[in-house]
């Protein structure tokens, strides 16, 4: 079973990355896959995340207690989850939206934000952690990723998530 | 609307896909947390259909309009939560006595009333049965999946067609907001409502063994009065006349009742042998059924029920299993369907699992059905 849970602050993109995870492990590689969301009721600002659970058999568990891997993209969403800082595998944290950060060594910090805003786009800082995520999780097939951001992206911003997509999937080569 | 095929998508949308795929003619509603995907998916591709969208000015006028637009010959439906299906349960009331058929979808959150917006619950099983006043019987579903979203949605239709009333979607934010895959088929199977033969003059009786009068359209060139009150068979008023009371309520509840087995479905595992039985339903039934098989994988005698069909309720099948097992009822509420499970089976063999807010881990409820078992 693979669990990963996404998190940040509202307008962050935080949803959409899950669907694009969900959407590559569920049509691009057959994988049977629960993707939630989770928001608050305010209509803007507040913590998001959406969790990914993915399995080859019917997944029924609908929450996760303990992702294998956590991406952060906010210093409160960490804030609120730091006990399971310790019990995953690995987090992936955008280093320049959180400054707080644990003395683990299961941690990638990315500056993702910076990435993304050299990429002229500010809004792909969740795209740059998907890839390295890609690099991260070997059942993730990187092309199943670049597929799934073709359908689930409006096209004029296809290009720029997956240029998102790699510059984190070099990133966490280079790590 | 989609084209056959396989798609990952939320339970919302599955749902407005399946009511497309229904036929839907007519979509009223008023934005809620959390059914809004429904509306705001049908704005934009149910006219692509033909059909028509409108948003109404709140959930009174939303139930009157599919109310209405049922009576033109329309396929109907609208869709809400909690606070709104308050609001709609006069006018389903009338949908009732009049015997439109409509399909009601209440995506649960966490009440009573704003409660929490964005959370799942169960807590309007209850109020979905009986939430309005006077005799009738009714019929709701309960999805688990997003897959059942959408062949939940075309069923409730069909019923809607083939018993003409109205059919309440009892869905809940745990399956209206997550993402799975879900197919849409080559073809599905549409039921439509009896029509009238040129001759037929009682449009609110029936002697027919399903107790289903056919259905007229305004539109058609007939005399047609539709009322609330008591009715006679043709239609006019009798708002004092014994007789005319009996013979309309009984068989609005005979069309249900006598049609039991034909609309009542579950789903159960491994019952037979089982020393203790989980039943459950909506999106706690899938971290409830998960527990079920771990409990079985190491070695306790656990088997798993739940109704697909949740009014009415499955009450034979659950007796049976209350005579041989003990029963865990695990909900998203205190009070959802705890009353009717605990009729079938007595409170002395019944253990209750509630949950409020979220939903728990499949780990959770093992925990809970090994402490039981003790």
């Amino acid at each position: 079973m693979i669990k990963v849970r996404i998190g940040g602050w509202a307008g962050q993109g935080t949803v959409l990355a899950g669907v694009v995870l969900g959407e590559a492990l569920a049509i691009g590689q057959g994988y049977e896959v629960v993707q939630t969301r989770s928001y608050s009721a305010a209509v803007r600002s507040g913590i998001s995340f959406s969790d990914v659970i993915a399995d080859r058999e019917t997944v029924d568990e609908l929450t996760i207690d303990i992702p294998d891997f956590m991406i952060i993209q906010y210093q409160k969403t960490l804030d609120a989850w730091r006990p399971l800082v310790k019990e995953c595998r690995c987090l992936i944290i955008d280093s320049i939206q959180v400054h707080d950060i644990p003395d683990t060594k299961n941690l990638i910090r990315i500056p993702a934000s910076d990435i993304a805003k050299d990429l002229g786009n500010t809004k792909v800082a969740n795209i740059v952690l998907l890839g390295v995520l890609s690099k991260l999780l070997p059942e993730l097939e990187h092309d199943a990723l670049k597929e799934a951001i073709k359908r689930v992206v409006p096209k004029r911003y296809e290009e720029n998530n997956i240029e998102a997509l790699e510059k984190g999937y070099e990133y966490a080569s280079e790590y | 609307m989609r084209a056959p095929g396989v798609y990952f998508q939320e339970g919302n949308i599955a749902c407005a896909e399946g009511a497309m795929a229904a036929g839907l003619g007519l979509f009223a509603g008023y934005p809620i947390t959390p059914a809004s995907e429904i509306m705001h998916h049908l704005a934009r591709a149910l006219p692509k259909t033909g059909g028509r969208f409108i948003q109404m000015e709140d959930e009174i006028a939303s139930m009157a309009a599919i109310t209405g637009a049922s009576w033109t010959g329309l396929k109907s439906m609208t869709a809400t939560s909690g606070p709104g299906f308050s609001l709609m349960t006069e006018n389903l009331g009338f949908a009732y006595m009049t015997e439109t058929p409509c399909v009601i979808v209440n995506v649960q959150r966490a009440g009573p009333s704003t409660g929490q917006a964005t959370k799942p619950g169960t807590g309007d099983v209850m109020q979905a049965r009986f939430g309005s006043h006077g005799d009738y019987e009714m019929i709701a579903l309960s999805p688990n999946s997003v897959q059942e979203m959408f062949d939940f949605t075309v069923k409730s239709f069909n019923f809607a067609e083939k018993y003409r009333t109205p059919v309440v979607l009892l869905a809940d934010a745990g399956i209206g907001h997550i993402r799975e895959k879900f197919t849409i088929p080559e073809k599905i199977d549409l039921v439509e409502r009896k029509r009238p033969l040129t001759d037929d003059k009682e449009f609110f009786h029936s002697d027919a063994e399903d107790h289903v009068p056919p259905m007229p359209a305004f539109g058609d060139g007939r005399e047609l009065l539709v009322t609330g009150s008591t009715h006679r068979g043709n239609g006019t008023r009798d708002t004092a006349g014994y007789e005319t009371q009996d013979r309309l309520v009984r068989r609005l509840k005979a069309k249900i009742d006598d049609n039991r087995n034909d609309i009542i479905e579950w789903e159960e595992d491994e019952v037979d042998d089982a020393e203790l039985v989980v039943v459950s339903y909506g999106s706690m039934s899938r971290p409830a059924r998960g527990a079920v098989s771990k409990a079985r994988q190491s070695g306790l005698k656990v088997g798993f029920f739940r109704p697909k069909v949740i009014w009415p309720s499955p009450e034979k099948r659950l007796r049976d299993i209350g005579t041989n097992s003990k029963i865990l009822l695990a909900e998203l509420s205190l009070r959802g369907y705890r009353m009717e499970v605990e009729r079938c089976v007595g409170s002395e063999n019944m253990h209750v699992y509630d949950r409020l807010n979220s939903l728990p881990t499949i780990d959770r409820i093992y925990r809970c059905i090994k402490e039981v078992m003790k």
